[in-house]
């Protein structure tokens, strides 16, 4: 039986976010809407959301979104135009440092937010240490520091290059917050203890939650495929292409065609020209017909990925497809009809690969590149490691695609339980773990006076 | 049941052989409803002097074909549509198509079609109940032989190409690897897609003419990256250096274009020292059936360079001549050399080494030996394709 507390703790959400800045479906934000949800099943807490004037608006149309209540488990919340005017005449002498808005945001939230503890949302969010409450802030990675090399070198690595001087802030707002939420152990030891040089009492580690499409796509029973339910997620995915015009995939039996799926921004460290490379000797050489749709956009002509060569230079656009921005049910359609997603990511900051979860809550195998996300899920997980390779190894990649698709339910049979035992932990749990890290619940001496 | 036969633009010799053969396969069968069949065959205009003697190929031994003048003339759909306003709506978004003309009815007499598929030409408008005869899909594993680049006008006209072959009343292929590309690749559903029997040309009289006891390769290639070009060309320089003796003809329909005489246009950016093998070889250019017969009578075995030909034109012939094939494994290659019963050696990989040790094996007779599984022929022949076209 649950108990509502009949008061709830109310939990501030900070974000410097300026207008106009995407927040839904954004990484950090998509995070926060779990953790409200999480709020609201639980009924302990009610998240507070506080964004620079004229960005709410945006943030309440995707919080509405949610399974959640607005009002009762969320509230967002933007200085008025009378406080920032009146903010500004009353320090219209300070010397504040530039930009000011961080200031006028801490002491917005100072004076009229009444929380009993902030989660920060990132280490570069500076306001955050004018905060009176107890804090606790977010660390999801320091992933340049580990890939320095292909990004744009003058603006990042220049002397005050963002990277660069995103060190010394990261340190110091970690630093000052009561304590640092990392979302893994090995973000927490490489990058929050050894590079940013934080004490590691201070770091709380609370991996997500495994997500779950299944609920996106209701015809789904028991999160098994079917030949019907491919054909009606294959459906949604034809509409889909037909909505957007891309005339090669109007009308395409998905349901009929093996084929691979990869979900990702392209990135330095996503490896998605190795995915695509192992796709295209299948086809190209051994003469499989196989397909690889991928989510990650071609950023034609760039040289700091291998992408974008492997279809353009070699005209592999028919096999190997992109659709970017894939709505949730078209992105649940699509890894529902693939017969194998791949996830071939160096390093991810949490623990496993939401595309593994993702992958196998809507009953479709998933093969993954071993980094120390990875290896950190096959500490609880040591099953899936028959599912894992060396990410620079394509012939190692194309034998496992192979081997998952020659039996993908068998595939999908031995790599569901590590799934299920990790929703055992569901976002009601880490949001809890959040709101007790950013009230100083869960310090030794806090939970001594509780009992 | 008139059935018109539409060849691809630019239609050469292997296109030419297989439609006359199709004709006389479906001639041989009755519709639906115990009527004999007609057939038209829309042959692509040229010069009126080469297109009697393309006609006259066509119609020899059988004059209840009928050769038609064809041309494809391109229009927007929307015109299409306002010409042929009971058309079924199929190809919206396609923004042009191609209709069959042929100086008369333009092919609208005829109860059903039998395109030949080719991409280059974009989506054929579907006035009759149609159906695709698709050879291969090559462009999927050799681009480079149709398309400079992602820009070229061939991937627009292919989508909307495809996109008329997803409605058709069916895709006739003849091995289940292409099966799986109009499937996999073109996006034409499972059971839209029909296997039938490989077609061979008939009416092909092989008469040995060997003077003397020197081997003849006959090596069957074009001036495209489908066939390998450079590989073929250094795997012969090392068969000879070390010693090959076999004397090769290179068999093409634009041979003169890999001549030493007319300027080595197929060849350019291939090293020098490799092309200095063509000074050693024979050029054949085959326009008309009658060539190439010349050519067999006197072969002992064939190779092609080809390296995703659906329907290898080397291998076929080496079937219907009896003699031996050398050619890269691909699976068409492997399940034709089988269904057709034809010896040959299968090299792995596109590498002239392993080309040029072929070769030698090739010299000493050392093929697989034919191994025909009747099993693996559609029974059926081609009578599912005619029902196809006449249902609803």
């Amino acid at each position: 039986m649950i108990v509502s507390k009949l008061v709830r703790s109310e939990i501030g959400v900070w974000s410097e976010l300026p207008p106009g800045s995407r927040w839904a479906n954004e990484g950090i934000s998509r995070i926060v809407g779990f953790l409200i949800e999480g709020a609201a099943e639980s009924a302990e807490f009610r998240y507070n959301v506080l964004v620079p004037r004229g960005m709410a608006e945006a943030v309440r149309e995707d919080l509405r979104t949610l399974q959640a209540r607005e009002n009762i488990d969320w509230l967002v919340h933007e200085p008025t135009i009378e406080f920032e005017c009146t903010w500004r005449a009353a320090n219209a002498e300070q010397d504040f440092p530039k930009p000011e808005m961080p200031s006028l945001l801490a002491d917005f939230a100072n004076a009229h937010i009444n929380v009993d503890g902030w989660i920060n949302t990132f280490p570069h969010f500076t306001g955050s240490r004018l905060l009176k409450q107890h804090k606790a802030a977010m660390l999801p990675d320091a992933i340049a520091y580990d890939f320095p090399i292909g990004w744009d070198n003058n603006h990042h690595w220049g002397p005050q290059g963002e990277f660069v001087t995103w060190l010394d802030i990261a340190h110091d707002t970690l630093s000052n917050a009561d304590a640092v939420i990392a979302h893994s152990k090995h973000v927490a030891h490489r990058h929050g203890v050894k590079l940013l040089g934080l004490n590691p009492d201070q770091i709380r580690v609370v991996p997500h939650a495994p997500p779950d499409l299944a609920p996106i796509l209701p015809f789904i029973q028991d999160r098994t495929k079917t030949e019907e339910t491919r054909k009606k997620a294959a459906y949604i995915l034809r509409e889909y292409a037909a909505l957007k015009g891309i005339e090669y995939l109007r009308q395409f039996p998905f349901e009929e065609v093996p084929f691979a799926a990869l979900a990702t921004q392209d990135r330095v460290t996503k490896n998605v020209g190795r995915a695509a490379e192992a796709v295209r000797r299948m086809v190209r050489s051994d003469r499989e017909n196989f397909k690889l749709i991928t989510t990650a956009p071609v950023h034609s002509g760039a040289t700091w990925t291998l992408f974008p060569s492997v279809v353009e230079n070699q005209q592999t656009h028919r096999d190997i497809i992109s659709i970017p921005d894939l709505p949730r049910e078209v992105h649940a359609a699509l890894f529902h009809c693939a017969t194998v997603i791949i996830h071939p990511t160096f390093y991810e900051g949490i623990v496993g690969s939401l595309t593994y979860y993702e992958a196998v809550s809507v009953g479709t195998p998933c093969i993954m590149g071993v980094g120390p996300h990875i290896l950190e899920l096959l500490e609880t997980a040591p099953e899936l490691r028959e599912w894992t390779f060396d990410p620079y190894d394509i012939e190692e990649q194309i034998s496992l695609i192979r081997k998952v698709c020659a039996a993908p339910a068998q595939a999908w049979s031995k790599q569901i339980s590590a799934y299920e035992n990790r929703r055992k932990r569901g976002w009601d749990v880490v949001a809890r773990a959040y709101a007790q890290a950013a009230t100083g619940a869960d310090r030794p001496d806090t939970l001594k006076k509780g009992q | 049941m008139k059935i018109a036969i539409l060849l691809e633009e630019n239609a050469g010799i292997a296109s030419r052989w297989r439609a006359k053969a199709l004709a006389e396969t479906l001639l041989d069968e009755t519709s639906p409803d115990g009527e004999a069949i007609e057939i038209a065959i829309g042959l692509p205009r040229t010069n009126e002097v080469t297109w009697r003697k393309q006609e006259a190929e066509l119609r020899a031994g059988n004059n209840k074909i009928i050769v038609r003048h064809l041309e494809w003339e391109r229009v927007p759909t929307e015109m299409a549509y306002r010409m042929f306003p009971q058309a079924p709506v199929e190809l919206e978004f396609v923004p042009d198509c191609a209709l069959p003309r042929d100086w008369g009815w333009n092919f609208v007499d005829c109860d059903a079609w039998v395109v030949f598929s080719s991409r280059e030409q974009g989506a054929v408008f579907p006035i009759k109940p149609t159906s695709y005869f698709v050879r291969d899909l090559a462009e999927r594993f050799v681009p480079k032989a149709y398309a400079p680049d992602l820009h070229s006008v061939l991937w627009e006209r292919q989508k909307h190409a495809f996109r008329a072959m997803r409605h058709s009343r069916v895709a006739a292929v003849s091995t289940s690897s292409t099966g799986d590309d109009v499937s996999g690749y073109a996006g034409v559903r499972r059971n839209r897609i029909l296997e039938v029997p490989q077609l061979l040309p008939r009416h092909v009289k092989t008469t040995s003419r060997k003077t003397s006891k020197e081997k003849h390769l006959l090596w069957f290639t074009a001036a495209n990256a489908n066939f390998d070009i450079e590989n073929a060309l250094e795997a012969l320089r090392i068969y000879q250096a070390d010693g090959g003796t076999m004397k090769v003809t290179l068999v093409s329909e634009d041979a003169h274009l890999f001549d030493p005489a007319t300027g080595q246009t197929a060849l350019l950016g291939i090293p020098s020292q490799t092309i200095r093998v063509t000074n050693s070889i024979a050029f054949e250019t085959v326009q008309f059936e009658a060539d190439l017969q010349r050519l067999l009578n006197r072969a002992d075995a064939i190779w092609s360079s080809a390296i995703a030909e659906g329907e290898n034109e080397g291998l076929i012939r080496a079937s219907v001549a009896g003699i031996p094939f050398v050619g890269f494994n691909y699976p068409q290659n492997r399940a034709h050399a089988q269904t057709l019963g034809v010896s040959s050696i299968l090299y792995d990989e596109q590498d002239s080494h392993k080309i040029a040790d072929a070769l030698f094996a090739a010299e000493v007779g050392n093929f697989v030996p034919a191994q025909k599984s009747i099993a693996q022929t559609p029974s059926r022949g081609w009578a599912p394709l005619i029902e196809r076209l006449w249902g609803a």
